[in-house]
């Protein structure tokens, strides 16, 4: 049979719970906002680096609707030319590799923390890597779509045993506010907002979207969405486990989970959680890959670029194997100072300064 | 004239329709001696010789006696021929030929045909031909109408309420069916040969107007690529014509119920019957479709919705069950309330197999027990497949071999696979089952998360004709979603075609690949 070329049509809704699908998962793992020393504003931290992710979204956004016909690999070599848009393009392929990369080792380390503690991470990034290379092999439109199921599901079983804790809260423990001023509260903002950037992935995808006009609405309701659910998830960790032990929680929503109980029957609940994070994580390794495939494909101009997958996975199996020692290499590594700045830069810095070439070069052309 | 008459032969396709046509014999000798070298021995050819009237004329009539109904061709076209001379001869400039077709024969159905193709193809039809010496052309009689089985109730889809009647093997009935149903000239059928030997009628079924012609022309155009020496169930039809030929998941619906083929034609999908096949085949079928049965739109809709919640547990059930019991025996024992634990352990405790041989065990034993349950004869089936399993699972826990525990597993799983309305679904579940207990034993609960996880991903890449597999859930689908996982009252399910979901081309490729 004559394998034919064929464009994926994703719409903004699909997109919009990708976002929230792979927001929700970082946070259901780390809690990124209760990383600093003051805890109990770490609900500030999440509205903060709500509105300031409002501001990164509509950048990036809007750099896609200038160029609504081209990913952002090719908007780079378009805007930068081929040398300079070719590093731009390598740091972007990077990111995308080096997220997948973390999210894989994230999902070992809390398959092999939380379920399986005698089974070696290794064989569960072996294991998530090869169903990874296959539903990328089955394309876009495959992983937007499960991924609409499977965040349903996850959503309704967060807010369930969200429900379920509530009666836990002390509301006590989150006052007074600003105790030690704004700068802890900066400084909390700044991964969360780091992971608002990660809607860098819609300029990759934006050429596939089938309702264009949509998306820039939808992606900011997704960063209003995953605030929501930040601001939620910070005060009830801390509001139920308060702000010192909330610190030294490593998976602080798996242990909300664990605190559910009802009538001596629905009990560990965290195995659903899990669950619902397995399903998160999963959908995003195979986005991120997927950019990454589709954008070493365009950016060497291939003809057909379903070969890369293989290469790719390995390689994102063997780095993922090889970057961390252990789950608290990873946690350090997502702080403000080392993934903050380094994340901001690409996904927000860049996306700059792109929009900014481009709005000018765009005056150019109208004179 | 005599086109107004005579009515058209049905446009045929296949591969006889390119062959030059000969003309036919004038002489009688030479037309019998020709019918005969084609059909060789076969007995069943009736020739029957004539002298017309009060002429010299000879004439024969040819029929094959196992097609053609005899007592059409006794009490109508023979006494009719014979009374000739009680009827005024014809007049001397008048074609014989016509004269018959026109006012002695006093059948519906006749045509002229002239070429040799046409008579056998004619003769194979069942219908009767009528030649005279000294014509090159024949009348064919149609007297269609060989013995077929009576219509029966259903017997896989059986429903409490609705209609009692179900496909037969011959087409014309199934079509007479629909027809009946759908009293409307909208209904179109469009006829199709296929089977190089078999010449079996393929008929796609469809509501003018309805159906989406992108999807009937897709149709068209895969049935015009099967080549096959048989056509014998409407199977073979399904795998030459479903999107993805290796994939595990049935793709394509079908029934023996001529009201469900019915509401599937008005919801806008398309029928496509084989002769001698009582089963149906509709398509562009989705996955939520095999939950649904016809009964669902005959009972309450809180019912029927409710019912329907039952099947996707089941479907659920049937899938993971053993797998999930395997995962949390070997690996997540402290998953399991200790009281029920400590229950499993010591019963357990006499059995000398990990839990993996153990399931594979009794799942083993219980396919085949299914298996079997079919062979016997029906009185015997049902009640042996399952007692014989609760039977064999008593005496194998009393003599240790497996758990109690996994035999409740088992029979909730094979159970369960029993609820699923559309047998070809269950199937799928009692294949994809084994992989998923393997997973469980190596990598207990995420193996079988990721694995479902991976088989998600995979349904939600199938099509079916174009449409998304699992719409109008994903892709969601606000107007159609009324007939997913709760059927809406028929006030709302009545306004309005379904749209399925489709958001691209019919045609199939790969995202990997850059157009050029």
């Amino acid at each position: 049979m004559v394998i034919k070329s064929y464009t994926p049509s994703i719409s903004a809704k699909q997109l919009f719970l990708f976002i929230v699908s792979s927001r929700v998962a970082v946070m259901t793992i780390f809690l990124p906002v209760i990383g600093n020393s003051n805890a109990k504003d770490a609900w500030l931290s999440s509205i903060l680096a709500g509105v300031m992710g409002l501001a990164v979204t509509w950048i990036i956004v809007t750099l896609a609707r200038i160029h609504p016909n081209q990913t952002l690999v090719q908007i780079c070599s378009s805007l930068l030319g081929k040398w300079l848009g070719g590093v731009f393009i390598v740091i972007f392929l990077w990111f995308f590799l080096h997220i997948s990369i973390i999210t894989v080792r994230q999902f070992a380390e809390i398959l092999n923390n939380a379920l399986m503690p005698e089974t070696p991470v290794p064989f569960f990034i072996l294991y998530i890597e090869m169903a990874v290379a296959f539903s990328v092999y089955r394309g876009l439109e495959a992983i937007l779509r499960a991924n609409t199921i499977t965040l349903a599901v996850s959503l309704n079983a967060i807010f369930m045993i969200l429900l379920f804790v509530a009666k836990e809260i002390h509301i006590n423990t989150l006052l007074p506010v600003l105790e030690e001023g704004w700068m802890p509260v900066i400084m909390g903002s700044v991964v969360p907002l780091a992971w608002h950037g990660e809607i860098i992935l819609i300029p990759m995808l934006y050429p596939y979207v089938s309702d264009k006009e949509k998306v820039l609405r939808y992606s900011m309701f997704a960063t209003l969405m995953n605030t929501l659910i930040l601001v939620l998830l910070a005060i009830f960790v801390v509001g139920i486990f308060g702000p010192d032990e909330a610190l030294n929680l490593t998976f602080p929503v798996f242990s909300l989970a664990r605190m559910v109980s009802i009538a001596d029957f629905l009990e560990r609940l965290e195995a659903l959680m899990v669950a619902v994070c397995m399903s998160m994580l999963f959908m995003k390794s195979c986005i991120y890959l997927y950019s990454g495939v589709i954008g070493v494909g365009q950016w060497l101009e291939l003809k057909s670029y379903r070969f890369l997958i293989i290469p790719m996975v390995t390689l994102s199996m063997i780095l993922s194997h090889t970057s961390f020692q252990s789950i608290s290499e990873i946690k350090h590594f997502l702080t403000p100072e080392l993934f903050g700045g380094y994340a901001l830069t690409i996904n927000t810095l860049l996306p700059t300064l792109l929009l900014v070439l481009s709005i000018l070069q765009k005056r150019k052309k109208s004179r | 004239m005599n086109s107004r008459i005579l009515r058209n032969r049905k446009v045929r396709l296949g591969k006889n329709k390119a062959e030059s046509q000969v003309a036919l014999p004038a002489s009688i000798d030479e037309l019998i001696s020709f019918i005969k070298a084609q059909f060789g021995e076969s007995n069943d050819i009736v020739y029957r010789d004539l002298i017309l009237g009060v002429s010299t004329i000879r004439a024969v009539v040819v029929y094959i006696g196992t097609l053609a109904k005899t007592d059409i061709i006794n009490t109508q076209i023979m006494e009719s021929v014979f009374r000739m001379d009680h009827v005024d001869n014809p007049a001397a400039e008048e074609d014989l030929m016509d004269f018959y077709a026109l006012r002695l024969l006093p059948v519906g159905n006749i045509s002229k045909i002239g070429s040799e193709q046409e008579l056998i193809e004619v003769l194979l039809g069942g219908d009767t031909i009528f030649f005279m010496d000294g014509y090159s052309t024949a009348i064919a009689i149609s007297t269609e109408g060989s013995k077929q089985r009576a219509i029966l109730e259903p017997e896989v889809e059986h429903e409490v309420r609705g209609p009692r009647e179900s496909f037969v093997e011959n087409i014309y009935t199934n079509m007479a069916m629909i027809r009946r149903i759908i009293n409307n000239q909208n209904l179109r059928f469009l006829s199709f040969k296929l089977g190089d030997m078999t010449n079996t009628e393929v008929t796609v079924t469809y509501l003018y107007g309805h159906a989406d012609p992108e999807i009937v022309a897709e149709i068209k155009k895969r049935l015009d690529r099967i080549q096959l020496d048989g056509m014998l169930e409407s199977l073979y039809v399904e795998e030459w014509i479903e999107d993805h030929p290796n994939s595990v998941f049935a793709q394509i619906d079908h029934t023996e119920r001529p009201d469900r083929v019915a509401a599937m034609l008005l919801e806008g999908r398309v029928a496509i019957m084989v002769n001698g096949s009582p089963w149906v085949l509709i398509v562009p079928t989705l996955f939520v479709q095999f939950f649904t049965s016809s009964g669902d739109y005959y009972t309450h809709y809180y019912f029927a919705t409710f019912i329907r919640w039952i099947r996707f547990v089941a479907f659920v059930f049937a899938m993971i069950v053993p797998a999930f019991y395997i995962a949390l025996i070997t690996m997540h024992q402290e998953m399991i309330p200790t009281p029920l634990a400590l229950r499993i352990a010591g019963d357990r405790s006499g059995v000398p197999f990990p839990a993996i041989v153990e399931a594979l065990i009794m799942e083993l034993a219980f396919e085949i027990l299914r298996e079997a349950g079919i062979r016997l004869p029906k009185v015997a089936g049902q009640a042996v497949s399952i007692v014989g399993a609760l039977v064999i699972g008593e005496a194998a826990v009393q003599a240790g071999i497996v758990s109690p525990v996994m035999v409740i597993v088992v029979a909730v799983t094979g159970i369960s696979s029993f609820a699923i309305p559309q047998f070809s679904l269950g199937m799928t579940t009692r294949i994809l089952r084994f992989p998923l207990m393997i997973l469980a034993s190596i990598a207990g609960i995420p193996g079988i998360t990721i694995a479902l996880l991976v088989i998600l991903t995979y349904m939600a890449s199938l099509k079916s004709f174009g449409v998304p597999y699992l719409s109008p859930v994903a892709p969601f689908v606000r107007k159609d979603v009324h007939d997913t996982f709760f059927r809406a009252p028929w006030k709302k399910l009545s306004k309005g075609k379904h749209l399925f979901g489709r958001e691209n081309k019919v045609e199939q490729g790969s995202e990997f690949e850059t157009e050029e």
